[in-house]
C-alpha cells in the first residue's frame, strides 16, 4: 500500500514538474478587470497560486458555443464561452470537484467529470452580447440542456451557476 | 379433438400475449407518467425555486443594506442592485416560475417590484456623485418595494406548497393506477399460467391416452389373424404384420419396399404398369371386402379376401389392406356348393320322376276304370259284378292316391299357383259337407256345419284349394268316426286389419296318440296300424291339406285327445269381396213348380250336388256327363231348363248351348243356364251370344238354383187387347193415302226386329233394348197394344240383363206379332169395306 501511494505521488510530481512551467509561461497576468479567479491545486497560475482571467483571456481561449433554452430564460438563446473541458485541461485538473462561487457567494459543487466534449461551458456571451450582472453575467455555467436529456435534471440545473466569479478546485 | 386442443392453446396464447402487451403498455405508460410527474415534482427544483424566491428577498435586503450603509459604497450598491435585478429578471422569465406568474397576486407584486427597478435603475446607472446624492430617494424606493418583495417570496412559497401537494396527489394516484395495472397483469398472468398448466395436463393426458391406444392398436394388429399390409401412396409396402408374414411366407424385412401387387392381386399377377394401375383403381373404388389372389415370393398362389382402406397422413396418403387366406374356406364352400347342387339335382330328378310317373299312371288307370264301367253294362253274373265293384273301388282309390302324389309333387316342385276367385264361403262349405254326407250316413255319423259369429259370405280366395283342404279334413274326420258326430265350424277373424277365416273340424272319433300328434301332417302318415285296417287312404291327405294351407298363406293345426276325438283347425287369409251383382238370389226363395231339368256336367260330384238339390225340390232331373251327351239328350227330349257346365272336355258348354239353340231338337227353345265357378266370366258377352240366357255361380247355392227355376217356370204374361181399333182409325184418317205405305214400313220394322231378336248369335242386351224401344214407339202409332207392351217389357228386361225373362219374351213375341197382324188385317178389311160402302 505504501508503495502504491508513493508511486502515485511520484507520478503526480512528475506531471507537475513537466506541465507547470509551460502553463505559467503561456498565461500572462490579467490586464483588464478579472472576471474569474481559480484557486486550489491547479496546473497553471498567473497571480500567486491563483489563476486570474480577464475577459480578454476568455476570448483568447478555445471558444465553444451552442443554442439552447433554459428554465430561467424565455425562448432560444445562443451561449458562447469556454468549455469546462478546456478550462479543466488548462488547469490540468482531471478529477475532484470544482467549487463554483457567485458574486453573492452562492456556491455549488461541479464534479470535474462534468467537463466533457459537448458538455457545459462557462458562457460570457448570450446571443452575441456580453452578459451583465443583471443578465446573470458576467459568467454563467450553461449546459446544453436541449441536446442532452441528462442535462435536464434538477442537479444539473442547480450546477448551472450564474454571476460566477470564482472557482476553487478541490481534489 | 387434438386439433381443437391445439386451437384452444393457440387462442389462449394469443389472448395472453395481447394481455401482456396491453398490460406492459399500460405499465410503461403509467411509469412514464409517474416519472414525468416525479420529474416535475423534482424536490430539488422546487427547493431551488423556493430558494430562488427567498434568495430574491435576501438579495433585496443585501441591496437595501448596501444603500442604507453608514459608509455607502457605490460599487457595492451597484453590484447588489444588479444581483437583485437579475433575480427579478429570472422571476419574470424562468419556466419554473411560469405557474407563479399566472397567479394574479404574484403578478401584481412582481409588477410593483418591476416598477421599483424602473425607478431605481436610472439612479444606479447614473454618475457616482448623483448616486450618492440620491441615496435617500433609493431608500424611499426600497421602503416602498420592501412589502412587495416580501409578498413575492411568501406567495411563491404558498403557491408552491399547494402545487406540490397537488402534484403529490397526482403522483400517488398514478402510482396507485400503476400498481393496480401491475396487480391485474400479475393476476392475468397467474390465471393464464394456471390455464396453460391445465391445458398442458390435458395434453399430457391425451398423449398418454394416444400412446395407450397406439400400443393397443399395435397389439391388435400384431395379434390379428388377418394380415395387415400398409403401403405408401406408390403401393410400396411400409408395414407388414406378423400375420401377413405368416400368410405370405415372407418376413417383414424382406417384404418392406416391395410392391403391394407382388403379394396381392385382384386379377392375374402382372408386371405391366397399366394393368397395375387399373387393378389399383379397381381396388380403390371397391367397397368392403373383395376376393383376390395372394402370392408367395416362391410363386405359390392362393385365394385371399381383403379389405382395402386409404388414409391421409401428414406424410402423405397410405393404403391399408387387411388380408385373409381363404383357401380352406373356399375349399369348404366349393364342397358345400357341390353337395347342394347334387342334392338339388337329385331332388329335381325325383320330382320330375314322380310327376311323370303320376301322369303316366293316371292315363292307363283312367282307361281301366272307364272300361270297368263299360264292362258292368255287359250283363255280368252277381259274382262277377261284385268282383268288378271291388276292382272299380280299388281303381278309384288308386286314382285318388296318384292324384294326391301329383298334388304334392307339384307343390314341392314349386309349380303350385294360387288363383283367388270371388267365392261364397257358405256355399263352399255346404258343398263339402254335402259330398261327405253319404259316407257319414254310412258310418251312422251326423255331419253338420255352422258359422260361429256373423257369417262371412263373399271372399276372394283360391276356392278349389280351400275346398280340397276342407274336403280332406272333413273326409278324414268322417272316415275315422263311427256312430259319432262331425262338426264344421267357420269363424270370421279379423286381426290387425287382416281378414281370416278359421275352420274347425271336430269329430268324436278315436283321437290320436299324443306321441303321434306331431306327425299327423307328415306324408304317408296313417296312424295306428291296428286302426288303419278298416280305414283306407294313402296317408297323403293331411299332408296335402298342410301344403295347400301353407300355399294360401294360412295355418293348419290339430288338437286331439286319445279316445275322445280330434279337432283340426285351419286358418286362411281372405280378402272380403262384394257379392257379384245379379247373382245373389233373394232369401227363402219359393220353390218353382216341378220342371224337367237337364244337367250337363262332367264333374260327378257337382252333378250329384245339382241333382240332389233339384230333386229335393221335386224337379225331374236328367244327367249328362259331358257336352256331347248333353247335346244328344237335348235333341231327343224337350226340357224346361238346361243347366250347362261351361268347361268340359271335347264339347264345352258354350258350343253345346249354341248347337242346341240353333238346332231343331226337342229342347231348342229351352232356356240354357250356365254353371260356372268363375264369376268374372258369368256376364261375358259370349254367353249371351251363344244362347246362354243366365248364369248360376258355383259352388251352387240352393237359393240361386231356386231363383233360376222360378224365372223359368213363371213366364211373364201380357194381357190386353191385341190392337186398339179407335186409335188405328185415327191414325188412318190422319195419314190418309200415306197410311198403307206407312203401315207396310211398320210391318217391315217389326219383322226385322223379331228376326234380330231371335237370331243366333244373340245380340247384346243394349242393342235389343234400344231396338225394342224404337219398335214399341211404332206400335203405339198403330195402336198395336199387346205387342207394344211386350216390346216395352223386352226393353226393361234387357236393361235388367235378365236373360231368362228375355228368353220367355223371345218365345212369345212372334206369336204376339202374328196375332197383331191378323187383327190389323181384319181391321183393314173393315176400313176398306167402310170406304167402299161410302164410295158406293
Amino acid at each position: 500500500m505504501t508503495r502504491t501511494l508513493a508511486a502515485a505521488f511520484m507520478a503526480a510530481s512528475f506531471v507537475a514538474t513537466t506541465v507547470t512551467p509551460l502553463a505559467a509561461d503561456t498565461l500572462p497576468e490579467p490586464s483588464g478587470p478579472v472576471v474569474l479567479t481559480v484557486t486550489g491545486p491547479i496546473g497553471v497560475t498567473n497571480v500567486g497560486d491563483t489563476l486570474q482571467l480577464d475577459r480578454d483571456a476568455f476570448e483568447k481561449m478555445d471558444q465553444s458555443q451552442f443554442v439552447t433554452t433554459t428554465v430561467w430564460t424565455e425562448g432560444l438563446h445562443e451561449f458562447q464561452g469556454v468549455s469546462l473541458l478546456s478550462l479543466t485541461e488548462l488547469l490540468d485538473v482531471s478529477e475532484g470537484t470544482l467549487l463554483a462561487k457567485a458574486v453573492n457567494d452562492y456556491t455549488v459543487e461541479i464534479p470535474v467529470s462534468d467537463a466533457v466534449e459537448d458538455g457545459p461551458i462557462i458562457a460570457y456571451k448570450m446571443d452575441g452580447e456580453l452578459m451583465s450582472i443583471r443578465d446573470k453575467g458576467p459568467l454563467w455555467v450553461v449546459y446544453p440542456y436541449d441536446s442532452n436529456p441528462d442535462y435536464r435534471t434538477a442537479v444539473i440545473h442547480s450546477r448551472s451557476i450564474w454571476q460566477l466569479d470564482r472557482i476553487e478546485v478541490v481534489k | 379433438m387434438a386439433q381443437q386442443h391445439v386451437a384452444e392453446q393457440r387462442r389462449l396464447r394469443l389472448i395472453a400475449g395481447a394481455a401482456i402487451i396491453l398490460g406492459l403498455s399500460a405499465i410503461i405508460f403509467l411509469a412514464i407518467s409517474v416519472l414525468r410527474q416525479v420529474n416535475a415534482l423534482d424536490q430539488n427544483a422546487f427547493d431551488s425555486a423556493q430558494w430562488s424566491l427567498s434568495q430574491t428577498e435576501v438579495e433585496f435586503l443585501e441591496y437595501a443594506r448596501a444603500v442604507d450603509s453608514a459608509t455607502p459604497e457605490v460599487d457595492t450598491i451597484r453590484l447588489r442592485f444588479d444581483i437583485f435585478y437579475s433575480r427579478v429578471i429570472t422571476l419574470k422569465n424562468a419556466r419554473v416560475f411560469a405557474p407563479l406568474r399566472d397567479d394574479a397576486d404574484f403578478a401584481s407584486e412582481l409588477a410593483q417590484v418591476d416598477l421599483f427597478l424602473d425607478q431605481s435603475t436610472p439612479l444606479i446607472d447614473g454618475p457616482d456623485t448623483q448616486l450618492i446624492e440620491e441615496l435617500a430617494a433609493l431608500n424611499t424606493f426600497i421602503s416602498e418595494a420592501r412589502g412587495s418583495v416580501r409578498q413575492l417570496s411568501l406567495s411563491g412559497l404558498d403557491r408552491y406548497t399547494r402545487f406540490l401537494d397537488q402534484q403529490k396527489l397526482q403522483v400517488s394516484l398514478t402510482t396507485a393506477q400503476l400498481v393496480a395495472v401491475i396487480v391485474a397483469l400479475f393476476a392475468g398472468l397467474a390465471i393464464a399460467l394456471l390455464q396453460m398448466d391445465r391445458l398442458n395436463n390435458q395434453a399430457a393426458e391425451r398423449e398418454a391416452a394416444l400412446q395407450q391406444s397406439n400400443s393397443r392398436l399395435n397389439t391388435v394388429i400384431g395379434t390379428a389373424l388377418d394380415g395387415v399390409l400398409v403401403t405408401d401412396a406408390d403401393m410400396q409396402i411400409i408395414d407388414f404384420s406378423p400375420a401377413a408374414a405368416d400368410i405370405f411366407q415372407c418376413s417383414p424385412e424382406i417384404a418392406m419396399g416391395r410392391h403391394f401387387f407382388d403379394f396381392c392381386s385382384v386379377g392375374p399377377p402382372t408386371n405391366d404398369e397399366v394393368a397395375k394401375s387399373d387393378a389399383l383403381q379397381t381396388i380403390l373404388e371397391a367397397k368392403g371386402r373383395m376376393k383376390g389372389t395372394g402370392f408367395t415370393l416362391e410363386g405359390r398362389s392362393f385365394p385371399i379376401e381383403f379389405a382395402f382402406q386409404s388414409a391421409k397422413t401428414p406424410t402423405g396418403d397410405i393404403h391399408i389392406a387387411f388380408v385373409r387366406d381363404i383357401s380352406a374356406r373356399e375349399a369348404a364352400e366349393e364342397e358345400l356348393v357341390a353337395a347342394r347342387d347334387a342334392a338339388l339335382a337329385s331332388e329335381r330328378l325325383k320330382s320330375d320322376f314322380l310327376a311323370t310317373m303320376s301322369h303316366e299312371i293316371r292315363t292307363p288307370l283312367n282307361g281301366l276304370i272307364g272300361n270297368m264301367d263299360l264292362l258292368g253294362d255287359t250283363g255280368l253274373s252277381p259274382h262277377q259284378a261284385r268282383y268288378l265293384d271291388n276292382m272299380s273301388a280299388s281303381g278309384r282309390m288308386l286314382m285318388q292316391h296318384v292324384s294326391d302324389v301329383l298334388d304334392i309333387t307339384q307343390y314341392d316342385a314349386g309349380k303350385l299357383t294360387v288363383s283367388p276367385v270371388v267365392t261364397n264361403l257358405s256355399a263352399l262349405i255346404e258343398d263339402v259337407v254335402l259330398t261327405q254326407r253319404g259316407l257319414a250316413e254310412a258310418h251312422e255319423t251326423s255331419l253338420c256345419w255352422h258359422w260361429e259369429g256373423p257369417p262371412l259370405e263373399w271372399v276372394s280366395v283360391d276356392a278349389s284349394r280351400l275346398q280340397l283342404i276342407l274336403m280332406n279334413l272333413v273326409g278324414n274326420a268322417v272316415k275315422f268316426t263311427r256312430a259319432g258326430r262331425v262338426t264344421v265350424t267357420a269363424t270370421h277373424e279379423n286381426a290387425d286389419g287382416a281378414d281370416h277365416v278359421r275352420f274347425e273340424i271336430a269329430d268324436t272319433g278315436p283321437g290320436i296318440d299324443p306321441e303321434q300328434l306331431p306327425h299327423v301332417f307328415d306324408d304317408f302318415f296313417t296312424g295306428d296300424a291296428s286302426e288303419s285296417r278298416d280305414v283306407d287312404g294313402s296317408g297323403l291327405g293331411l299332408g296335402i291339406a298342410r301344403r295347400f294351407a301353407t300355399a294360401l298363406g294360412g295355418q293348419i293345426g290339430i288338437d286331439s285327445e286319445l279316445g275322445s276325438g280330434s279337432t283340426f283347425s285351419v286358418t286362411i287369409p281372405v280378402d272380403i269381396a262384394e257379392a257379384p251383382s245379379g247373382v245373389t238370389p233373394p232369401d227363402d226363395t219359393p220353390v218353382a213348380p216341378p220342371q224337367h231339368v237337364l244337367v250337363v256336367e262332367d264333374n260327378a260330384i257337382n252333378r250329384t250336388v245339382v241333382r240332389d238339390m233339384l230333386m229335393a225340390d221335386g224337379h225331374r232331373v236328367t244327367e249328362a256327363v259331358d257336352g256331347k251327351t248333353g247335346l244328344a239328350i237335348a235333341q231327343a227330349t224337350q226340357f224346361d231348363l238346361i243347366l250347362m257346365d261351361i268347361s268340359m272336355p271335347q264339347l264345352d258348354g258354350r258350343e253345346a248351348a249354341q248347337r242346341i239353340v240353333s238346332g231343331d231338337g226337342a229342347s231348342r227353345n229351352a232356356p240354357i243356364v250356365a254353371l260356372t265357378a268363375n264369376v268374372f266370366v258369368s256376364d261375358a258377352p259370349g254367353f249371351q251370344a251363344c244362347g246362354i240366357v243366365a248364369t248360376v255361380v258355383k259352388p251352387l247355392r240352393r237359393d240361386a238354383l231356386r231363383g233360376a227355376l222360378l224365372d223359368v217356370a213363371l213366364p211373364p204374361t201380357i194381357s190386353g187387347p191385341s190392337i186398339l181399333a179407335d186409335h188405328l182409325s185415327e191414325t188412318c184418317e190422319t195419314l190418309g193415302p200415306a197410311f198403307e205405305a206407312t203401315m207396310k214400313r211398320f210391318s217391315n220394322e217389326v219383322d226385322v226386329f223379331i228376326k234380330q231378336f231371335t237370331a243366333m248369335p244373340r245380340a247384346p242386351f243394349e242393342e235389343i233394348a234400344d231396338a225394342a224401344h224404337k219398335v214399341a214407339g211404332s206400335c203405339a202409332l198403330f195402336g198395336v197394344w199387346r205387342l207394344q207392351q211386350a216390346l216395352l217389357m223386352v226393353e226393361e228386361t234387357a236393361r235388367e240383363r235378365n236373360g231368362i225373362g228375355l228368353h220367355h219374351l223371345r218365345q212369345q213375341l212372334p206369336e204376339l206379332w202374328n196375332q197383331a197382324q191378323h187383327a190389323l188385317q181384319a181391321h183393314a178389311s173393315t176400313l176398306t169395306a167402310e170406304s167402299t160402302s161410302i164410295e158406293t
